[in-house]
């Protein structure tokens, strides 16, 4: 796969420069060449006019590249001052740390910050909002030319990114140059100066007049892309209400979500990431922790407090990531198929394996699964087959109610045509089906409806007719006011 | 290829599936480097003598391995041992019922595991110090009520579980290989056992298909302690006596059969067979050791160095599966 394709742009000295893009377009691939996290395989990185090889940290350091990442990366047990010291300690005459020296200094870039945080409380409890500025101090303190925010607003609410933004103008007002990468226009077209667009790792255009830029022109700009894949046509009967969610929440990521699904329908949750869709799929299935609100199935309310009622339910969930949530990887195929309907195979206590070899063979020649046999390691098969075996676990189940979650990630084009056909058996089949992409042409080839979320809410609903990509990329970064 | 060719090869594959019978090959050759270095080793007095230390060792090993495969640990092992044996040896001494008293001793290791599994799953501390934790408690309960003094059992039918012989084998051999037995058969054939292992494979992956993650977490320690409660048995058996300081140390040994046995120490993988086998290599060294005229320091260091080159060996292989995956 290639992440970043002959991508070339310049950034100008003070400025704040932004990096624009959807999901997976290339800018964090692009953040990791700057910092030395990953290495480009061919291109060149020019630094105030010299070329600059960045192998790791380090290197990123001595050149004066300053990081904040999405992540937060401070120690929470450690303080303030700890943090921003953390490899560079400040030592006396016997090597031990000077902690007066290290809270003092770490004041005094505070204040040249205006920034209002005691160097000697500890991370952990401090606001998510405060420990992001932890992360710009200790940036700012080890006096870079040049700094990368990624995402630093996302967890921030309105005075506090008010704040950050006089912190970010203050710094440039010093003579440093930014790099800023978020999702939300309004910000990039308050805060900065130019922008770059990429698009599927590929440069795209540079925008010289962010200020007065229309947003639908850079929306046009970051989305312009073609429906290429091609996505096989369904004939489903749309029938009654199966489910139905009303005022879903959970606390601090989702509010009051309000939807249906019918038989026979596929709908599809867009958004970014991070945007609610995956704790909406979560959140029905009974496995996140302290969510409220109601869920009818066939118009009876549910109580589902477990994956196990989600199942008895019928409802059957294929996670985002089918490594760390949906397979066993050292465990053979037909355990896999298998494991989430055990009790039909159980008689007087013990597993049929004969009744379980004729199912799981049955599973494996209908969604053609390439395997050389039944005992298979699940680790050992292509991304495509494993996420056919993850499709085979819920079929296996007898569910009715289907959450994909990205259901073609990471998988070639030829499986995902079979994918798109297996979900449309399904919905034939009189399936209810919510599919989760952060690929929009996928959501508009497969979806009957679309809901796009924004931060935890719905911020609009599409017919198939409605939809297309700009559409949903409106309502995706928060663009109700258009 | 000869159909025969082919059956052996079927054969070889199933084999591999199974795991924990690689412990086999190591097992016959020091079998043989002792039958060909001693004359005692190969003689049925001895055999019979290794197998019967075994027991103990090899139906509480079936226990940890249990635990181990969701990737805990049940320290507190030996203590029940001694608890359990205090509480037969009680009832037995003022009923005279073995009936009534050898489902208590089981039912009594099962309730500690009961209490032990649900501060594990449910307060999510981890199994390492709850288990040590019970280790101690249990001890030093086990000291009160006895006031530290030998329990001594006198009733001659109980004996014949621990000291009586069945066709020339003894009866100890029965019953661990019975709990053996039935142990594989619930890890392989069973729902339980599928959970178990899976929970210790993925209990993100075993939570989202369903898995009651909490209860089977319980369950296992309860045929941990079930299985200590069996062993109890057998050991007050043979001794006629409950000693209150009884089996420190056993739990290690339980740890050290199942490693060697091929249970990955992280979970998710291992057999009950391969447990067996775990801790019968482990009697054979120790039985091999003296009988060379090895000073008893020695065998400790042997056995220490087993267990770590087992585990090594584990790990080496599950490092390697992993680079296979990326």
């Amino acid at each position: 796969m290639v992440a970043l394709d002959d991508v070339s742009f310049d950034i100008r000295r003070g400025d704040i420069h932004a990096l624009l893009g959807e999901n997976g377009a290339g800018k964090s691939t692009l953040i990791k060449i700057l910092t030395g996290v990953h290495k480009e395989d061919a291109g060149e990185v020019y630094l105030n006019g010299e070329r600059v090889h960045i192998h790791d940290m380090h290197d990123a350091r001595r050149f004066g590249i300053g990081t904040v990442f999405q992540e937060n990366s401070l120690l929470p047990h450690l303080s303030v001052a700890a943090n921003v010291y953390l490899t560079r300690e400040i030592r006396d005459r016997f090597g031990l740390i000077d902690w007066r020296r290290t809270y003092a200094e770490c004041r005094r870039w505070c204040a040249e910050l205006g920034v209002d945080i005691d160097p000697r409380a500890r991370i952990s409890d401090l606001s998510v909002a405060q420990q992001q500025i932890v992360e710009i101090v200790k940036v700012f303190s080890q006096n870079p030319s040049f700094i990368i925010l990624d995402e630093p607003t996302s967890a921030l609410s309105d005075n506090e990114i008010d704040h950050l933004f006089e912190i970010v103008k203050n710094m440039q007002g010093k003579g440093i140059t930014f790099l800023y990468v978020s999702h939300r226009m309004e910000e990039i077209q308050q805060l900065c100066d130019r922008g770059t667009v990429l698009r599927d790792g590929k440069f795209v255009a540079d925008v010289d007049d962010l200020a007065t830029a229309k947003m639908d022109d850079i929306i046009k700009l970051i989305v312009g892309r073609d429906l290429t894949e091609k996505y096989p046509s369904r004939n489903a009967q749309i029938g009654d209400i199966v489910l139905e969610v009303e005022n879903l929440s959970v606390p601090r990521l989702l509010y009051n979500v309000s939807f249906s699904v019918r038989r026979g329908e596929v709908l599809g949750l867009a958004g970014l990431v991070g945007s609610g869709r995956t704790t909406t799929a979560k959140a029905i299935f009974g496995a996140i922790p302290g969510k409220t609100g109601s869920i009818r199935i066939d118009n009876a309310e549910v109580r589902i407090r477990h994956p196990m009622d989600a199942i008895r339910h019928d409802i059957g969930l294929l996670p985002e990531d089918r490594k760390a949530e949906g397979l066993f990887l050292t465990k053979p195929l037909s355990w896999n198929v298998t494991f989430a309907a055990l009790r039909k195979y159980i008689h007087f206590g013990l597993l049929n394996e004969k009744k379980v070899k004729d199912e799981v063979n049955g599973h494996v020649d209908r969604l053609s699964i390439k395997t050389p046999s039944l005992h298979q390691q699940a680790r050992l098969l292509s991304g495509g087959n494993q996420q056919k075996v993850v499709f085979a676990k819920w079929l296996t189940a007898d569910s009715k109610i289907y959450i994909f979650d990205e259901p073609t990630r990471g998988i070639d084009v030829g499986a995902k045509s079979e994918i798109y056909r297996i979900i449309n058996r399904l919905a034939e089949n009189g399936a209810t089906i919510i599919v989760i992409s952060s690929e929009l042409p996928e959501i508009l080839g497969t979806c009957d409806r679309i809901l796009v979320f924004h931060e935890g809410r719905i911020t609009g609903e599409l017919t198939r007719e409605q939809a297309t990509q700009e559409a949903i990329m409106h309502h995706a970064i928060g663009g109700l006011r258009q | 290829m000869t159909s025969a060719a082919q059956s052996v090869r079927a054969f070889r594959k199933k084999m591999r599936r199974v795991s924990g019978l690689g412990v086999l090959l190591p097992l016959a050759v020091i079998c043989l480097l002792l039958a060909l270095t001693t004359d005692t080793f190969l003689t049925y007095n001895n055999i019979m003598q290794v197998l019967r230390q075994t027991a103990i060792y090899a139906i509480m090993a079936t226990g940890m391995t249990f635990v181990i495969m969701t990737g805990g640990i049940d320290l507190g092992q030996g203590s029940y041992l001694a608890f359990c044996c205090v509480i037969t040896g009680l009832i037995i001494n003022a009923t005279g019922n073995i009936w009534l008293a050898m489902p208590v001793g089981v039912l009594c290791g099962a309730a500690i595991g009961f209490v032990n599994g649900v501060i594990v799953a449910y307060v999510r501390i981890p199994a390492f110090i709850v288990t040590l934790g019970a280790m101690f408690v249990v001890r030093g309960f086990t000291l009160w009520m006895t006031n530290s003094a030998m329990v001594a059992v006198k009733h001659q039918a109980f004996r014949v579980i621990g000291q009586g012989f069945t066709f020339g084998i003894p009866n100890p051999v029965y019953i661990f290989i019975l709990v053996g037995l039935i142990g594989q058969l619930v890890l392989s054939k069973t729902a339980t056992g599928r959970y178990v292992l899976a929970i210790g494979s993925n209990e993100e992956t075993a939570r989202l298909s369903g898995v009651h993650i909490e209860w089977n977490k319980i369950k296992v320690f309860m045929i941990s302690g079930a299985c200590v409660g069996i062993a109890a048995i057998v050991y007050l058996s043979r001794l006629s006596a409950a000693q209150p300081v009884a089996g420190q140390g056993y739990e290690m040994e339980s740890v050290a059969a199942a490693v060697i046995g091929g249970t990955s120490i992280t979970g998710g993988e291992g057999s009950i067979i391969g447990s067996l086998i775990g801790a019968v290599v482990v009697a054979v060294i120790r039985n091999g050791l003296v009988l060379l005229g090895v000073q008893s320091f020695f065998t400790q260091i042997v056995v220490g160095a087993i267990i770590v080159i087992a585990v090594g060996l584990d790990i080496t292989r599950t490092r390697l599966a992993a680079r296979r995956l990326d």
